[in-house]
């Protein structure tokens, strides 16, 4: 499922034990922005399980991201919380966690290191 | 020698014929031929004769290479005077002795007062020279504000909307006094434009900001220019940076989508103290020159005074700043991610150690040489220039 190249940009759904993630590599700037965007707010990409949409977007294998990237995540971050959910957001250690930490976004998004992180506190309430 | 023309007496012709006037009038007090010459005003990296009043030079725009001596003119700002046949580069005066002074604009040079003649110029009249090349600068400076016949002729092309937005709102590009000396740029001057930069020395201190509004061209000009708007008028009634901040944030809360936000550092150096106030929305901080050869630049960290983007979120700060006590003989470079982000051919980012290694490499230079010399490498290290490369130097000097 994961076809990837050095600068290429994709994002898609992809079912990880059974929860929706927005799996996306490459890099993220203002060309792939609309792309970047319907992925993200695709309804297919939100879980059900916590107590209102949880999107999971794992951006570890993101290679480079510039701000409007980020204004998607901050675009999509206001939209689930305004519905009593939330955005997670994966980064591992990868170049997306030093862009979020140098715009201080990390003291504001859920950030988390692995999927399985991720993933154990959104499925511990539910299924 | 008459007595020189003041700036009324250039200013007397209708705004567009200001720069022919001063020519003129030149050519009447030394008894020579005479020629006002504009540089682009927007390009950081290559130097080009965009405009010649009167109209001696062909097919202009013209870019000049580094050893014209047109550039060595406007580069070091410095007078030249000596027979034609020393001359290097183009001259748009065939005369056998020839005089050229910067047109300044205070500290920022925009052009070349040009004379020519057969006898050799005495050193009391390139001293004339360069005094009507100040007042030539006042004038044309006041002129153009009436027509857009200065504005083209100191551009090599048509800027992009976004682009054209953001130079008419930039303050002068140097300031040099005793106690500060500020320089900044914008590259590529003639597209993007989603960046600004400000400085303002009022009462003893000096205030600098860089900001960058998210995306590019217009979608990003616009919440620039809300938040410059905003950061200005807030600043002009007094507040501090806390309260600018906020301002800013608020002004673009009210006016732009979440997805549109923007990042913003700004200081204020008391200039007797050299006492620094500091802080940043989402915006890299500064890198701090230490006088001394053998200290090293360093990425000067913001503990507790980084905040996310302006605009982003509509909750309400509390944006406290940071104190930095700087030392005399100081440097501070400001600069925007569209630096640190460039890309080589291999998209490999020039990132903060780049940055680090090139302000280490130019640190001897000073003023305008050394924004040009970093703005050359960022060109030449970039692959292509995609996004808005801003910086903003500002240097304290050890001793008043």
């Amino acid at each position: 499922m994961q076809e990837s190249s050095v600068a290429g940009f994709d994002a898609r759904i992809v079912a990880h034990a059974g929860v929706p993630v927005v799996a996306v590599t490459g890099e993220i700037d203002l060309h792939v922005v609309p792309e970047f965007r319907s992925v993200v707010s695709d309804p297919g990409a939100r879980s059900a399980a916590g107590p209102g949409p949880v999107v999971l977007v794992d951006l570890a294998e993101v290679t480079f991201m510039d701000s409007s990237g980020v204004g998607v995540l901050i675009g999509q971050h206001r939209e689930l919380e305004g519905e009593g959910g939330e955005l997670r957001i994966v980064t591992g250690e990868g170049p997306a966690l030093k862009i979020l930490k140098l715009t201080s976004l990390d003291e504001v998004f859920s950030i988390f290191s692995s999927r399985e992180d991720a993933m154990h506190e959104l499925t511990g309430g539910g299924s | 020698m008459d007595h020189l023309p003041g700036v009324e007496e250039f200013l007397d012709a209708p705004p567009s014929e200001v720069p022919a006037r001063v020519a003129e009038k030149t050519s009447g007090v030394l008894g020579c031929s005479a020629a006002v010459l504009f540089v682009d005003g927007l390009d950081y990296v290559r130097f080009y004769l965009t405009g010649a009043f009167p109209d001696t030079v062909d097919q202009l725009p013209r870019e000049l290479r580094e050893t014209d001596d047109l550039v060595r003119v406007v580069r070091d700002q410095s007078s030249l005077s000596g027979p034609r046949g020393g001359w290097s580069g183009l001259s748009p005066l065939e005369r056998d002795h020839l005089a050229a002074v910067p047109l300044v604009l205070r500290d920022t040079v925009i052009g070349v007062l040009m004379a020519g003649r057969s006898e050799p110029f005495e050193e009391g009249e390139i001293s004339a020279l360069e005094s009507l090349g100040v007042r030539a600068g006042a004038a044309v400076s006041v002129a153009e504000k009436y027509t857009d016949a200065i504005d083209v002729a100191r551009r090599r092309k048509n800027p992009s909307i976004a682009a054209e937005l953001q130079s008419s709102h930039l303050p002068p590009r140097a300031l040099y006094t005793p106690r500060v000396e500020v320089v900044g740029g914008i590259e590529p001057a003639y597209d993007v434009g989603g960046d600004w930069f400000d400085y303002a020395v009022n009462d003893g201190e000096l205030f600098v900001a860089i900001c960058d509004g998210v995306g590019r061209g217009l979608e990003a000009a616009r919440v620039s220019y809300v938040t410059l708007g905003a950061v200005r008028n807030a600043r002009k009634r007094g507040e501090d940076l806390s309260r600018i901040m906020e301002a800013a944030h608020r002004a673009l809360v009210g006016s732009t989508t979440p997805e549109q936000f923007a990042t913003l550092v700004m200081a204020r150096i008391q200039l007797d103290t050299y006492e620094m106030e500091l802080v940043s929305a989402a915006h890299p901080p500064p890198v701090l020159v230490p006088p001394g050869k053998s200290r090293a630049p360093e990425v000067l960290r913001l503990p507790g005074n980084s905040y996310p983007p302006i605009g982003a979120f509509e909750e309400e700060r509390d944006y406290a700043t940071g104190r930095y006590s700087l030392e005399p003989g100081s440097r501070l470079v400001f600069f925007s991610d569209g630096a640190t982000e460039a890309r080589n051919a291999a998209r490999e980012q020039l990132g903060f150690d780049g940055l680090l290694h090139a302000i280490r490499e130019f640190r001897n230079l000073r003023k305008m040489e050394f924004l040009r010399a970093m703005m050359q490498y960022v060109d030449y290290y970039a692959e292509e220039i995609e996004d808005d490369v801003t910086l903003v130097s500002v240097d304290l000097p050890g001793h008043v």
